[in-house]
C-alpha cells in the first residue's frame, strides 16, 4: 500500500508545499540562496551589528541588508524589530510564490483569506530590547539625554512576527507560535502540515524568523559553543557554531485546494515527528536514542521505512556533542540506509538561524527534490571516527533524492523531524 | 473533543494551594495590592496581582535543580510537579514516551534575560554568564519539566501574548486527541518583573493615576483605564476523558470544545469586532456536548481596558442571543480583577472558573456590587453569593489578546 493510498484510508488529506519565501546570510531571494548553496559559498563573516570585539567569535551570518518593510507596514517602520523585517519579507517572497498575492491583486482586493501562519520564533524582538536597555543605561548614567522609544518595547512578545504577518496581509485563519529555539520552525511546519492534513486549514503559511541580537551571540560565546572560524559541521576538528540569522516560509496547502487553484506542488509534506529527551537543559543525549525516537516518529507519521529515505538535511551545528549524538541517532533510525545516502549540513554556510533554521533547512530540503542536487557541507576536511557517514564535503552532489529528511535539535532536549518528498503528480 | 483534567496546580496572588486559591476564588477575593517587590516611583501605577509568601519548591524540586532555575521555570516546574501529584501519575504506569509538556508563555524568561543583559552591559563580554544564559530561552521551563518528571513525548512551548494559555491547551488536547500522548502537562505562567512592568507602562497598558483618575482593574466599568499586571503560574494534568472514566480515577473538569479566531489587528490593540468571537462560540455550541442550557456562566477575557471590554460585551450581548440564554441571566465572570491580567493568566482564570462552579457558583468579582459603575446594563455580572442551579455543570472562557487572536473554550465541570 503506499502512503497515498494509506493517507486516503485515513481520511488524511495530502499536503503540499506550493511556494516558499527565504531571506538569510546568501541573499533574498529563493534562486539566488539555492545557486550559493549549492556552490558551497560561506556567509559567516564578521559581525557588523554590534562590536564583538571581546567574543571568543566575531562571526555570524549576518543578512546584509535589511529589507524594507511591505507596504502595510511601511509606516512605521521603527517599530518594527529585524526579527519582524526578516519575517515579513520572507512571508512576502512565500504567499507571492505560492501565487496567493497575484491572485489577490488580479481580484483586487486585500488577501482576506482564512490561510492560518504558524511562525517559529527565536530571540523575537530582543535585538530592540537591548537598544532599549542600552539608551535606558546611557539616560540613567548621564551619557544621554536622548529618551528611550518605547515602540522598540512592542516586539518584546514573541509572537509579534506572527501578527504582524497575519496583520499585513489580513490573514484569519489558525495562529500559533512556537517557541522551542532551534526546533520551533520545524515544529512550526510540523504543527501547520498536521493542521492541513486534518482538515483544519486548507492553507498554512508555516515557517519562521529570527534576526541575531547580541544576548544571544554573548550567550552562545560564553558556553564556549562557537567556532572562533567559520563552523564546521561533522569535522573531526570542529569547535562549535557559527551563529546565522533569517527567515523562511512554506506554504502548506491542501493538494485539492492547490489544484483547484491551479497552482504547481513543489513537493509533498510527508510526516512530522517530535520529541523530547527528558536528560539535560543543554547537552543532547550522547548515545543517539533520542535523536532516533524523533526520527522514527516521523518515519511513521509518513508512513515510509528507513530505505525509502534517500537524504538527511542535517542539524549539523558543528558543535561537539551535536554532531555525534546526531550522526548516532541517524545511523539508529535508519541502520544501513545511512551509509548509503548523502546528509548534510547548510548551516557551514548560513549559520546556525535558530528560530529560523528549520524552516530555512526545510525550504533548502524542498529545493533539493525540485532540482536533484544536495548542497553541501563545507569546511569539511577530516573525517571524525564519531560522525561515520557521507556528509557530502564542500561540493554538491547531484543524487536525485525522492524523500528527505530534514531534522534540527534545540536545547531543552526538543528534537524534531519533517519529511517531504518529490512531487511526482498522481 | 474531550480531556479531562485529572490534576492541578497553581501558585497565584490568591494562593498557593489547591484549598487556598479555591477558597479565595469563592470569597471574592482580590490579589490586586501595591507592588512591594521593585521600585514604582518613577511610574503612574503602582498595583500589580503579585505572588506573596514562600512557596516549598523544595517538597517537588530537588535543591541541585532548583539551583538551575530561575524563578518562572521554579514556579512553573513546580505547579507541574503539584499537577502530575494531583492526578496520581506518580502511582500509574504512563509510559515516558507518552508524557507531553506543552507550556504556555508570554514574555517568558524576563528575569533571567534581564540578569543576563545587566552584567552584560555592565561588563561587557567577560560579563556573560553560561549559567545564566540556559534561562533565557524560551523552553527552558518546558524542558526542566520534562527533566523533573521524565516526560519524554512532545515538548513544545506556544506563545500569543494573552490568549497563550488557551493555545497551550489547545495544542495538548490536539496532541491528545492525536494519540501523541496519554497525559499532556499543560503549564502556563509569568513573572511580573520590572523590565515587564516598566514596558507595559511605557507603552500605556496599565491602569495609571494620573489626572484625578484611580488605579485599578474594574472590568465593564465606566471607571476602567487600562488592566493592572497579575503573575502566576498553573499547571493541569490532561487526558483523554474516557481513561479516568474507565479507570474510576477522579476529574476536575472536561474541556469539551476549543475554537480560535483571529483577524488582521495591530500587534499593540485588541479586536474590535465582536462578530468573530460570536461565530466562534457558535461553532462550539453546535460541537457534541456543547449545551448552552448547562452554561452557569461565561468566564470574560475582560481586562479593563476600555476597548477589549467594549468589544467583549457586545460579544456577550449576541452570544448570550444566539445561545438562547437573556443576557440577565448569564453571569458573566471577570476574574481578571482578582488575578490581573498576565500573558499566561487564561489557565489560573479556567481553574478559577472550575474551583468555583464545582462548589456551586460562580467566580465572584471582588467589589461591592452596589456602586459598581457598569457601563454595559446589559450584563448581569457575577458576584459574592450568586449560586448556580445545579443543571448548570458547564462554562464557557473567552480569551482575548492583543494582536487579534481570541479563543473560545467550553469546559464542563460536574
Amino acid at each position: 500500500m503506499t502512503t497515498r493510498d494509506r493517507d486516503a484510508a485515513r481520511g488524511r488529506r495530502r499536503v503540499v508545499v506550493s511556494g516558499m519565501g527565504i531571506i538569510c546570510g546568501l541573499g533574498d531571494e529563493l534562486d539566488g540562496v539555492w545557486s550559493a548553496l549549492c556552490d558551497g559559498r560561506c556567509a559567516i563573516r564578521p559581525v557588523t551589528q554590534f562590536d564583538a570585539h571581546g567574543y571568543r567569535s566575531r562571526l555570524a551570518a549576518e543578512v546584509a541588508s535589511l529589507p524594507p518593510p511591505p507596504g502595510p507596514l511601511r509606516e512605521n517602520p521603527r517599530r518594527l524589530s529585524r526579527t519582524d523585517r526578516l519575517s515579513l519579507y520572507a512571508a512576502e517572497a512565500a504567499l507571492q510564490d505560492a501565487g496567493l498575492l497575484d491572485a489577490a491583486e488580479a481580484a483586487s482586493e486585500p488577501l482576506v483569506r482564512d490561510i492560518g501562519v504558524f511562525f517559529g520564533a527565536g530571540s523575537g524582538g530582543m535585538r530592540n530590547i537591548e537598544l532599549y536597555r542600552r539608551a535606558v543605561a546611557a539616560l540613567r548614567s548621564g551619557r544621554s539625554r536622548r529618551k528611550p522609544n518605547p515602540a522598540l518595547l512592542v516586539s518584546y512578545a514573541l509572537n509579534t512576527s506572527t501578527d504582524l504577518v497575519a496583520q499585513c496581509w489580513n490573514l484569519a485563519g489558525p495562529r500559533r507560535t512556537v517557541a522551542t529555539v532551534c526546533t520551533s520552525s520545524t515544529n512550526a511546519v510540523g504543527l501547520a502540515f498536521r493542521a492541513v492534513r486534518q482538515g483544519r486549514a486548507d492553507i498554512v503559511l508555516a515557517g519562521g524568523g529570527d534576526g541575531l541580537c547580541e544576548l544571544t551571540f554573548a550567550g552562545f560565546n560564553s558556553m564556549r559553543a562557537v567556532d572562533a572560524e567559520p563552523c564546521r559541521p561533522f569535522d573531526l576538528n570542529r569547535r562549535g557554531l557559527s551563529l546565522g540569522e533569517g527567515a523562511a516560509f512554506l506554504v502548506l496547502e491542501d493538494l485539492d485546494s492547490a489544484r483547484a487553484r491551479r497552482a504547481a506542488p513543489l513537493a509533498e509534506c510527508l510526516g512530522y515527528g517530535h520529541s523530547s529527551e527528558a536528560y539535560h537543559i543543554t547537552a543532547p543525549d550522547a548515545t543517539g536514542n533520542e535523536v532516533a525516537r524523533a526520527l522514527r516518529l516521523a518515519l511513521a507519521d509518513a508512513g515510509i521505512a528507513p530505505g525509502d529515505v534517500d537524504c538527511v538535511n542535517a542539524h549539523g551545528t558543528a558543535t561537539p556533542y551535536n554532531d555525534v549524538a546526531e550522526s548516532r541517532g541517524i545511523g539508529i533510525a535508519l541502520g544501513d540506509r545511512a551509509r548509503h545516502i548523502p546528509i548534510s549540513s547548510i548551516k557551514s554556510m548560513v549559520g546556525h538561524c535558530l528560530g529560523a533554521a528549520g524552516a530555512i533547512e526545510a525550504v533548502a530540503a524542498v529545493r533539493t527534490l525540485q532540482t536533484g542536487w544536495v548542497p553541501p557541507t563545507i569546511h569539511y576536511e577530516t573525517p571524525d571516527p564519531d560522525c561515520p557517514y557521507d556528509y557530502v564535503p564542500n561540493r554538491a552532489r547531484r543524487s536525485k533524492p525522492r524523500t528527505v529528511l530534514s531534522s534540527n535539535y534545540a536545547f531543552g532536549g526538543n528534537n524534531a523531524a519533517l519529511i517531504f518528498r518529490r512531487w511526482e503528480d498522481g | 473533543m474531550n480531556v479531562a483534567i485529572t490534576g492541578w496546580g497553581v501558585l497565584s496572588p490568591l494562593g498557593t494551594t489547591r484549598e487556598e486559591f479555591a477558597e479565595s476564588i469563592r470569597a471574592g477575593r482580590s490579589g490586586i495590592a501595591p507592588i512591594e517587590r521593585f521600585d514604582t516611583s518613577a511610574a503612574d501605577s503602582h498595583l500589580a496581582a503579585m505572588l506573596r509568601g514562600p512557596v516549598d519548591y523544595k517538597r517537588h524540586i530537588p535543591p541541585a535543580h532548583l539551583r538551575r532555575m530561575d524563578g518562572l521555570s521554579r514556579q512553573l516546574a513546580y505547579v507541574a510537579c503539584e499537577a502530575y501529584h494531583h492526578a496520581g501519575l506518580p502511582a500509574r504506569n504512563v509510559p515516558p514516551e507518552r508524557r507531553a509538556v506543552v507550556v504556555g508563555g508570554g514574555m517568558n524568561h524576563t528575569e533571567s534575560i534581564e540578569q543576563f543583559f545587566v552584567s552584560l552591559l555592565d561588563e561587557g563580554p567577560e560579563g556573560a554568564n553560561p549559567i545564566l544564559f540556559p534561562g533565557t530561552i524560551p523552553n527552558s521551563a518546558g524542558g526542566l519539566i520534562a527533566i523533573e518528571l521524565e516526560c519524554r513525548g512532545p515538548n513544545l512551548t506556544v506563545t500569543q501574548k494573552e490568549t497563550s494559555a488557551e493555545a497551550a491547551l489547545a495544542v495538548a488536547a490536539d496532541l491528545l486527541e492525536r494519540n501523541e500522548a496519554d497525559v499532556v502537562l499543560v503549564a502556563a505562567g509569568e513573572s511580573l518583573t520590572p523590565v515587564v512592568f516598566e514596558g507595559l507602562s511605557q507603552l500605556r497598558a496599565l491602569s495609571r493615576r494620573r489626572d484625578g483618575r484611580q488605579e485599578g482593574l474594574w472590568p465593564f466599568s465606566r471607571r476602567r483605564n487600562g488592566f493592572v499586571a497579575g503573575e502566576g503560574a498553573a499547571a493541569v494534568v490532561l487526558e483523554r476523558a474516557d481513561a479516568p472514566q474507565a479507570e474510576g480515577r477522579p476529574t476536575f473538569g472536561r474541556l469539551i470544545g476549543a475554537v480560535e479566531c483571529c483577524r488582521s489587528c495591530s500587534p499593540v490593540k485588541y479586536p474590535d469586532d465582536p462578530n468573530p468571537m460570536l461565530r466562534a462560540v457558535e461553532s462550539l455550541a453546535g460541537s457534541a456536548g456543547c449545551d448552552p442550557k448547562a452554561i452557569a456562566f461565561i468566564s470574560a477575557a475582560a481586562n479593563s481596558t476600555r476597548s477589549l471590554d467594549a468589544c467583549e460585551a457586545a460579544a456577550i450581548r449576541e452570544i448570550a442571543q444566539r445561545l438562547g440564554r437573556p443576557e440577565k441571566n448569564l453571569p458573566v465572570a471577570a476574574i481578571k480583577a482578582s488575578v490581573g491580567e498576565f500573558c499566561a493568566s487564561g489557565l489560573t482564570r479556567v481553574l478559577a472558573a472550575v474551583a468555583a462552579l464545582d462548589s456551586g457558583c460562580s467566580p465572584p468579582l471582588p467589589y461591592d456590587r452596589s456602586g459598581y459603575d457598569l457601563e454595559f446594563g446589559h450584563l448581569r455580572l457575577s458576584w459574592r453569593d450568586d449560586p448556580v442551579a445545579a443543571s448548570e455543570t458547564d462554562f464557557l472562557h473567552l480569551a482575548s489578546a492583543t494582536g487579534g487572536h481570541e479563543m473560545a473554550l467550553w469546559l464542563k465541570v460536574k
